[in-house]
């Protein structure tokens, strides 16, 4: 208290300069920019297969989510821990809201509905609950801890069923299966009991196996990866070719051909794209970069004090590095495509949205402020 | 917190007791961080051993693997297709890279400029067309397909940006039209559409390696054709069709129909000439079909020598059959054929009667379509109800259409021994186990060769002879069916020639379309003095290119002869 009172320069933008984790904005930064130079390989090809005239179409697009997505990050990131908090339960909120009216005013595109036009844009309201929920559960768990009377489990277990069964309707497989591993991740950080682990996870299994029998796309996606003889596996297959066709040093900026011919070749497959472009030793850098925002996170996350912070970020950390897993995972044919963008790099205007939220909740959880961070202070 | 207030509960604590539920919150909350700090530490870990297996997964795909197919590289598609060749090794398809020029409209600067540059080095380009094209707003349009090496560098040279190339193979046919009809095309995407490339489609994909033989010889079906082309032109003929058959294995020889199309631009031929008259054209072929009736007659016991009574006039169903020879005395076998007297043939048959007649076309394949692996194989047209008039006409080839090389096999039938072959395109080697049926006795097969030998020494086919070779010929004029009965104006004419006499290994069917009286026909247009001759003309060419040694004249056989001259 002395010595922050001892700072001569008061002002509100520098206090919040000093206070925020200046690595995690650095890396935020440079993933947000290397989306950016990736979207301008990736994009014109995927605007010119829909027939549009202007080549551009998307990356405009790209930088206006950029844009905003930025903006709104730093402004998260200067909330207390408290609004930030607030914040994030209400998306969650609006976020159910929203999903339960998709049943009347959803829009459809391939099969699901998960998207809500607004104008010319359409927002996915689940990308938004993913770190609505995580903020929430990372609460009520710490509120447990700190009152072991407090019913934290059961609530945060009724949101999630509740979420899982709305994704499951519209329907969105991939998305559910994060959210259960994000879940599954905070309930561990939260230091539950083995047996709540073991049910958690017979849970989530039997959840599995009735989707796959209930939902006929889930079905016939991993009957496809399963057996890729004489079903269409055509997506992956011109992903593994891209990323083949890269090699070490890749083909050379705008020298990518796969990209053509690959439908989502700017937002789930960018990486296939990067890799043919740029080679193994760029895309290299850009997973490096990728794994360094998680695991900075998850430093901050162990250094808090507040196990309420911790939580929060901690889960919001296994969130982006279990969406870049799946991402990865999926382009190189090692997990049934899931329709997950690679965070901050994807274009995809909820998803792009959504996570710079998440960011900036992790910039605001993570600011210093007296007593937050430090070893056995309390 | 504040130290004093610290330190003083700390004292607090060694004296007094401490409130139970302050120290249990403050315990809790501690022990949750630690023990949360283990688990994320934990989570750390899982993440690292994850992204390192993503990462070798990475590696595997992009680094350790085989080289990557260069981009330009087309030639992997190229669908290959088996070259054809003649009996003789002639290569008459092979299968060319050629190189097809397209444009990315979008990429194309001066659309204008680039239009008349291509233009001034493909000059057989439209200006207009490949403006519009350039102009189209398309990533991809065709400018031209299939540019040889030469013009693909003309192009290539003219350094315009947004055009290129794509290797693509071509079927071409060095023979030309010469045995367009027989090769047939492919299309576009190189699949068999007509002829012997749709017919061995499979064979000629299977096994791309090996060149597929066909039983043509292509210096008989130079011959063969150059010959029916100039008489075609003499006689104004609309069309015209030819044979050979080698009438011991069934091998097709030669295999023609005028008019003909060339098969490396067929897309530009017209329908008519697509067409192939020899074996998918059925025509009333006339008095050819007689030399059938002959062995009818002699296979169902008539005496060769018997006197029919043709001077009188012949009614059926108050049609009066007529002769063209008018003979005032009764003729026997020989005579009746050599000189194509229909009522002395219509007798021949009346006398087997329609049962026997019919079972016996039946039997020489005349009722089915013929067995060639041509998909352009043409059913016979048959008489609708079989009457004592129908026996009649059929006997002499009227009534009843059939392709001419549905005839020319019967015939062969009646002049190799007595047995039907089965006609190919495919070459067949020396030993080769043969499909034959008998169908006559050899005896009956004797005689006909001596009838047919006949015709030539002493009647309608002197004009076909060949000295030396002991040629058997038989001539055919058929008035065409109209809106009305028979045209006397529109003839059908043929004439079929086998050679040699003493054991018949070639047999010639030629056929005109119409053909015309021409100056020295003394104002006939009939086969005798069109299609004998054609075929004499043929035959004499392929004889010098077999280089067959000349044999006995047999006319001294023969009972009546006035020995062979031309």
């Amino acid at each position: 208290m002395i010595l922050t009172a001892q700072r001569s320069n008061r002002s509100f933008l520098l206090e919040w300069w000093r206070s925020v984790d200046r690595v995690l904005i650095g890396i935020f930064a440079t993933l947000i920019l290397a989306g950016l130079i990736l979207s301008l390989a990736a994009s014109p090809a995927a605007a010119a297969k829909l027939g549009g005239t202007d080549p551009f179409y998307f990356f405009t697009r790209h930088l206006f989510f950029v844009f905003v997505g930025i903006s709104g990050a730093m402004i998260l990131s200067m909330f207390s821990p408290m609004n930030a908090r607030r914040l994030a339960v209400l998306a969650l909120l609006g976020a159910i809201i929203v999903m339960f009216a998709l049943n009347f005013i959803g829009h459809e595109v391939k099969g699901a509905t998960r998207w809500v036009k607004i104008g010319s844009f359409s927002l996915q309201p689940s990308e938004f609950a993913k770190p609505g929920f995580i903020v929430f559960a990372a609460w009520m768990f710490a509120q447990r801890k700190k009152d072991i009377t407090f019913p934290g489990i059961a609530i945060v277990f009724g949101v999630y069923i509740l979420l899982v069964l709305m994704l499951l309707r519209q329907p969105d497989f991939g998305q559910s299966f994060l959210l259960t591993l994000c879940f599954g991740a905070i309930f561990f950080f939260a230091g539950l009991s083995l047996g709540w682990m073991l049910f958690l996870g017979c849970v989530s299994m039997a959840g599995a196996v009735v989707a796959f029998f209930a939902l006929p796309h889930v079905q016939d996606r991993l009957m496809r990866f399963l057996n890729p003889e004489g079903s269409d596996t055509y997506q992956t297959d011109k992903a593994l070719e891209a990323i083949s066709n890269g090699g070490i040093f890749g083909r050379g900026p705008g020298e990518g051909r796969v990209k053509e011919q690959l439908p989502d070749a700017h937002t789930d497959f960018i990486f296939a794209v990067a890799v043919e472009e740029f080679g193994f030793l760029i895309s290299l850098l850009l997973i490096a970069l990728l794994a360094a925002l998680v695991i900075q996170a998850f430093r901050k996350a162990l250094r808090l004090n507040d196990h309420f912070a911790q939580l929060a970020v901690a889960g919001l950390a296994t969130m982006i590095g279990v969406q870049t897993i799946i991402n990865l995972a999926v382009n190189l044919n090692m997990v049934p495509p899931k329709g997950m963008t690679l965070p901050f790099i994807s274009y995809g205007g909820s998803s792009m949205l959504a996570l710079c939220f998440s960011m900036g909740l992790i910039l605001a959880f993570t600011r210093k402020r007296a007593g937050a961070y430090g070893y056995g202070v309390y | 917190m504040n130290d004093s207030k610290n330190n003083a509960r700390m004292a607090r604590g060694l004296s007094e007791f401490i409130p139970a539920r302050q120290l249990v919150v403050e315990d809790l909350e501690f022990k949750a961080v630690r023990e949360g700090r283990t688990r994320i530490i934990i989570g750390v870990l899982v993440f690292f051993g994850v992204f390192l297996i993503i990462l070798g997964r990475l590696a595997e795909v992009a680094v350790w693997h085989d080289a990557p197919p260069p981009y330009d590289s087309v030639q992997a598609d190229i669908k290959t297709r088996a070259d054809i060749l003649d009996r003789n090794g002639v290569l008459l398809a092979t299968t060319l890279e050629t190189f097809s020029l397209h444009a990315n409209s979008k990429l194309v600067s001066d659309a204008d400029h680039t239009a008349e540059l291509i233009v001034t080095v493909l000059p057989y380009l439209n200006y207009d067309k490949v403006y519009k094209r350039l102009t189209s707003g398309k990533d991809f349009v065709w400018i031209k397909r299939n540019l040889t090496p030469k013009e693909r560098q003309a192009v290539f040279e003219l350094g315009q940006p947004g055009l290129f190339f794509r290797v693509e193979p071509r079927r071409v046919y060095p023979s030309g039209r010469t045995a367009a009809h027989v090769l047939g095309w492919t299309d576009v995407d190189m699949n068999g559409a007509a002829g012997a490339e749709r017919a061995f489609e499979t064979e000629l994909m299977e096994k791309p390696g090996s060149p597929k033989k066909l039983s043509i010889d292509i210096r008989f079906q130079n011959v063969l054709t150059e010959e029916l082309q100039w008489g075609m032109g003499r006689f104004k003929a609309s069309g015209a069709a030819g044979v050979i058959l080698d009438v011991q294995s069934g091998e097709i020889l030669s295999l023609v129909s005028l008019p003909d199309f060339d098969p490396n631009s067929y897309a530009a031929a017209s329908p008519q000439t697509k067409f192939n008259r020899a074996t998918m054209g059925t025509y009333e072929l006339g008095s050819t079909f007689k030399p059938l009736t002959m062995a009818l007659a002699l296979e169902t016991g008539a005496d060769p020598n018997t006197l029919m009574p043709v001077q009188n006039p012949l009614v059926i169903r108050r049609k009066s059959i007529r002769d063209d020879h008018k003979s005032s005395t009764p003729l026997a076998m020989f005579k009746i054929l050599s000189d194509s007297s229909n009522r002395g043939t219509a007798m021949y048959a009346l006398n087997a009667g329609d049962v026997a007649q019919q079972d016996f076309l039946r039997k020489f394949g005349l009722f089915d379509r013929v067995p060639i692996e041509l998909a352009e194989s043409a059913a016979p047209q048959l008489p609708r109800e079989w009457q004592d008039l129908t026996t009649a006409t059929v006997s002499f080839g009227h009534g009843i259409a059939v392709s001419p090389l549905a005839l020319a096999t019967a015939l062969s039938a009646l002049l190799n021994g007595g047995e039907l072959i089965v006609p190919t395109l495919q070459y067949r080697s020396v030993g080769q186990v043969q499909p034959r049926s008998r169908v006559i006795k050899p005896e009956t097969s004797d005689m006909m060769r001596d009838m047919m030998r006949y015709v030539v020494t002493d009647g309608t086919g002197r004009n076909a002879d060949v000295p030396g070779f002991g040629l058997m010929g038989k001539t055919g004029t058929a008035e065409k069916p109209g809106r009305g009965g028979y045209q006397e104006r529109k003839l059908v004419t043929s004439f079929v020639a086998a050679f040699p006499h003493s054991q018949p290994k070639y047999l010639i069917f030629v056929t005109y379309d119409e053909p015309k009286a021409a100056p020295g026909t003394y104002g006939y247009a009939t086969a005798g003095w069109n299609a004998a001759p054609t075929a004499g003309q043929v035959a004499e060419r392929v004889i010098t290119l077999t280089g067959m040694p000349p044999e006995r004249q047999l006319a001294e056989l023969l009972p009546t002869t006035t020995g062979g001259q031309r």
